[in-house]
């Protein structure tokens, strides 16, 4: 392809958004930005499409910065103003946690500036892993926006929340293709600024509250970001994350900015105990929550830890430490989203959940583990938007997002009961991708017998909590009609649609993605250990038959839909009692439990925490 | 030639393993009954039962109910396969796991408070099965560096002595045995999660709920592998034997525990003797390496 033609692209990825955002600021009323929306998101799904074929034929995608470098002062200065932004933000909303953390960005930034930052590297550096990320964003993002166009319409204030949604994918491109971290920082707090505006979007007390608690918590790790940046510059001497060097060269206090790399990704993903802001996120209208969930957010603090795993490979106790903290939040979110009875509380913690699984597998520094984290980034992205979303439509109808109030919805809306089956379905059952990432942790977990102790109860806490919630939207009585017009609308159909379709076509096209996508990103720290060999995944010790299972599910599909003599209907015995039954489902603890475990867990993560960032010293000292 | 050959005899062996697994039922039946001072029923009782339901026309109460009851079946009878033709072990316990999800969705499809307790009560014997199973099965690739069933370590009994213990209580709770049946509470909530099952669906839980047997069966079976064949399959047969018996034994004089004292019991005491098992193992290996 044309040189010139990629930075069109990738100009449209980045910019393209950004700039259509502000149209939608401009226009203000809802039809002719819902055209504007899509036109984007199939432009946006064009060039993601384009540009992957060419990374994936012709490899990496690199520019220097040297031809960048007016971009460079332009960020510089729009950094400057984002961090003011924050201050003014601060001020207004009488946070002072926010105003110190926004003053301390402003003075390392300084204090980098001042220093002058040596920039001979690739300003822009696309390989696979930006790619599967941009992929995400590009592909799901915007289809949660076109989505959003119907679901906005019992809000307010449209420009303002299409121009934030917009941006938003605009700035995670513009992070997962920089490679020079001050860049990449600037998109970074750009997405801050977004998730603030989006989460506080109705303007009601709770959403302000919940906006500053998120600024607060993700300004936070801004800070650390920022403060791990200037100590890269001291101990390894550039800005570039291509140029730093492989992590078992690394040792004693050169560890303090890795550390601080990873504290800043764990609030961005909601780590334990930084937990709370992506909890409080839910006052936001369901399209953000999808968005913050799936296609952005809270996958650039994964998307930081991968891109670091070549630096953090062979940092022994560091890497460990990590590693446990992702192990224990898996577990212990999955234990508490059993607790819950609002499905999108529910879908809160198995996303924290899940990114734990995720952060965990980058702690295990194997060639095994690094595969399954992409994979279950991908596939956690496409069913995560398929439940969100699924829940809005659901909280349109029935005005609650209550499990409970679930009850019996495969009979009042059988095509969002569908919806919400693949999008567990995925997450939980063969031969789905969610599913071959499990197996192939399992089977990297035989060298990691005590963080197998803890994911092998979150995966059963796992199957748990869905099993509850997706039992209930399936009780059903005895089927008077078998399909019929349950009146969701045709932009929901669609776009809940698209996603599984994308969902499914991922999951037939494993091995494509194992060997274009996967496996060389992979190889660059490892050998590859998983590969695809006439539809048999295989690793050196196991196989999982993926065509048997996908072939499976076709032969049942069709018997399904084929005509057959059933037996008789009947109406439930249910031990002779009749009338309108409604049973609920069962949480196992009291709220008050659930606050106090919180508490506690809070306390033992933070201290773990601690204990990471004393790493550092500590081989300092023994060294 | 000899390889096509085990690989016939696995698969007749997969499909025999309804028989067995009813045979093992009536023999426990039998036992029972004779610990009871009753004279109870033939061996064959299950088997005939099991045919009698599949037999019958039945009914069901919405789409739903039918299809995961189906999904289940299949699930549970392919991690059998997997299992029994000498497959990825791993893969046939996940299997068979999401053969359980779907058993209690299949309980949950439908109106009646009764089914929604026993799927309940059985999600809480997933959560106390699941994760002590599978901690046995990774164990046992790291003890053979293999997840292949068919290359795995003989006799890894050897190495492993507690996760062999770990799973009686196990098969305990899948058996649906005093004191740990929770789910199908005899003289309780009566069948749980398959009471509003009739007929040929009914008849199609039971056996999906012999396949799964035959899973966690063949998981404890593993660890009793031996080279010569003929030897491991007198000690096979002795082991599934006695485990019989000693669940009888246990079924009988226990009374009926709680939800809460299972979960307790599976999660500290089985999995914490599985995880110290696999402690030992790797500190040895650290000194041999180190």
């Amino acid at each position: 392809m044309d040189e010139s033609l990629i930075d069109l692209l990738v100009a449209l990825l980045i910019i393209g958004p950004m700039v259509a955002g502000l149209g939608c600021f401009l226009i203000r009323r809802l039809p002719p930005i819902g055209k504007l929306v899509i036109a984007v998101a199939v432009v946006m799904i064009a060039a993601v499409l384009s540009l992957s074929y060419e990374v994936l034929s012709d490899g990496t995608i690199v520019r220097p910065s040297e031809d960048l470098s007016s971009f460079g002062v332009l960020i510089t200065i729009l950094d400057l103003a984002l961090m003011l932004g924050f201050v003014y933000i601060a001020w207004m909303s009488k946070s002072p946690l926010t105003g110190v953390f926004a003053v301390i960005q402003i003075a390392v930034m300084a204090f980098i500036e001042l220093n002058g930052v040596e920039e001979m590297g690739n300003a822009i550096y696309i390989d696979q892993l930006s790619v599967m990320m941009t992929f995400i964003t590009s592909v799901i993002g915007s289809i949660i926006c076109v989505y959003a166009v119907r679901y906005m319409k019992h809000y307010h204030g449209h420009g303002r929340f299409f121009a934030i949604m917009l941006l938003f994918l605009g700035a995670m491109n513009g992070a997962v293709f920089s490679t020079n971290l001050l860049w990449m920082f600037f998109f970074w707090e750009v997405t801050t600024l977004c998730s603030f505006l989006l989460i506080g979007h109705t303007g009601t007390e709770r959403a302000k509250r919940s906006a500053i608690t998120a600024a607060e918590y993700t300004l936070g790790g801004g800070a650390a970001l920022i403060l791990g940046i200037a100590l890269c510059m001291q101990y390894f001497d550039t800005v570039f994350m291509d140029q730093l060097p492989i992590g078992t060269g690394i040792g004693g206090l050169a560890l303090l900015p890795l550390a601080l790399f990873s504290v800043a990704a764990f609030t961005k993903s909601a780590q334990i105990p930084f937990q709370k802001w992506l909890l409080d996120a839910m006052v936001a209208p369901t399209p953000v929550s999808a968005l913050l969930h799936s296609a952005t957010m809270v996958n650039l603090g994964i998307y930081l830890l991968l891109r670091l795993s070549p630096a953090l490979h062979g940092t022994g106790t560091l890497l460990s430490v990590i590693g446990a903290i992702g192990a224990l939040t898996f577990l212990i979110a999955a234990v508490l989203a059993i607790t819950q009875g609002n499905a999108k509380r529910v879908l809160a913690y198995s996303t924290i959940s899940n990114l734990g699984l995720i952060v965990a597998c980058v702690g295990m520094d194997s060639s095994l583990a690094l595969t399954a984290a992409m994979l279950l980034l991908l596939f956690h992205a496409i069913s995560k938007a398929l439940l969100f979303m699924s829940v809005g439509v659901v909280k349109e109808k029935i005005d609650s997002e209550d499990i409970d109030a679930m009850q019996g919805l495969r009979d009042s809306m059988p095509a969002v009961s569908a919806a919400m089956l693949i999008g567990v379905a995925m997450m939980v059952l063969p031969p789905f991708g969610m599913f071959a990432s499990k197996w192939l942790l399992s089977e990297a977990l035989t060298s990691f017998p005590l963080l197998a102790l803890f994911l092998v109860l979150g995966f059963g806490a796992t199957l748990v909590y869905y099993a509850k919630w997706l039992g209930l939207v399936f009780t059903g009585g005895t089927e008077r009609r078998r399909f019929h017009d349950e009146g969701t609308h045709r932009i929901y159909l669609v776009t809940l649609m698209s996603i599984a379709i994308v969902g499914m076509a991922a999951t037939a096209a494993i091995g494509l993605l194992l060997d274009e996508l996967v496996n060389p990103f992979v190889s660059k720290i490892f050998d590859p250990a998983l590969e695809m060999n006439d539809w048999v995944l295989a690793t050196s010790i196991g196989i999982f038959p993926m065509l048997a299972l996908i072939a499976l599910g076709i032969v049942l599909v069709i018997l399904v839909l084929l005509p057959r003599r059933m037996p008789p209907m009947m109406d439930v015995y249910a031990c002779g009692e009749r009338g309108n039954i409604k049973t609920g489902t069962f949480y196992y603890w009291s709220e008050d439990r659930v606050v106090k475990t919180t508490e506690m867990v809070n306390i033992g993560m933070s201290i773990l925490l601690i204990a990471l960032m004393f790493i550092p010293f500590l081989m300092e000292v023994t060294a | 030639m000899s390889s096509v050959l085990e690989q016939a005899a696995s698969i007749a062996l997969w499909a025999l393993t309804p028989v067995l697994i009813g045979l093992m039922l009536g023999l426990d039946r039998v036992i029972t009954a004779r610990l009871q001072g009753r004279k109870g029923p033939g061996l064959l009782q299950s088997l005939r039962d099991l045919f009698k339901l599949l037999s019958k026309k039945g009914s069901y109460v919405n789409s739903s109910q039918m299809a995961f009851a189906y999904l289940s079946l299949a699930l549970y009878a392919i991690a059998a396969f997997v299992l029994i033709t000498g497959s990825d072990v791993m893969t046939a316990f996940l299997l068979s796991g999401v053969g359980s999800f779907l058993m209690v969705m299949a309980a949950l499809s439908v109106r009646s408070p009764y089914s929604h307790l026993g799927a309940h009560r059985e999600l809480m014997q997933i959560m106390a099965v699941e994760p002590v199973v599978m901690l046995i099965v990774l164990s046992m690739g790291y003890v053979s560096g293999t997840f292949l069933g068919s290359s795995m370590d003989y006799v890894m009994f050897l190495s492993l002595p507690l996760a062999a213990a770990a799973m009686v209580p196990m098969l305990v709770i899948r058996l649906e045995k005093s004191p740990f049946d929770i789910a199908t509470a005899h003289s309780e909530i009566v069948s749980g999660p398959y009471v509003e099952f009739s007929g040929r669906t009914l008849g199609i839980t039971k056996l999906a709920h012999w396949f799964e047997l035959a899973v966690m069966f063949g998981i404890l079976l593993l660890l009793f592998d031996t080279a010569d064949q003929a030897l491991g399959l007198a000690i096979k047969t002795v082991v599934v034997l006695a485990t019989v018996f000693i669940i009888a034994i246990i079924d009988c004089s226990t009374a009926r525990l709680t939800r809460w004292s299972m979960l307790r019991f599976s999660l500290i005491f089985c999995l914490g003797a599985v995880a110290l098992n696999l402690l030992v193992l790797y500190i040895i290996d650290l000194g041999v390496l180190g």
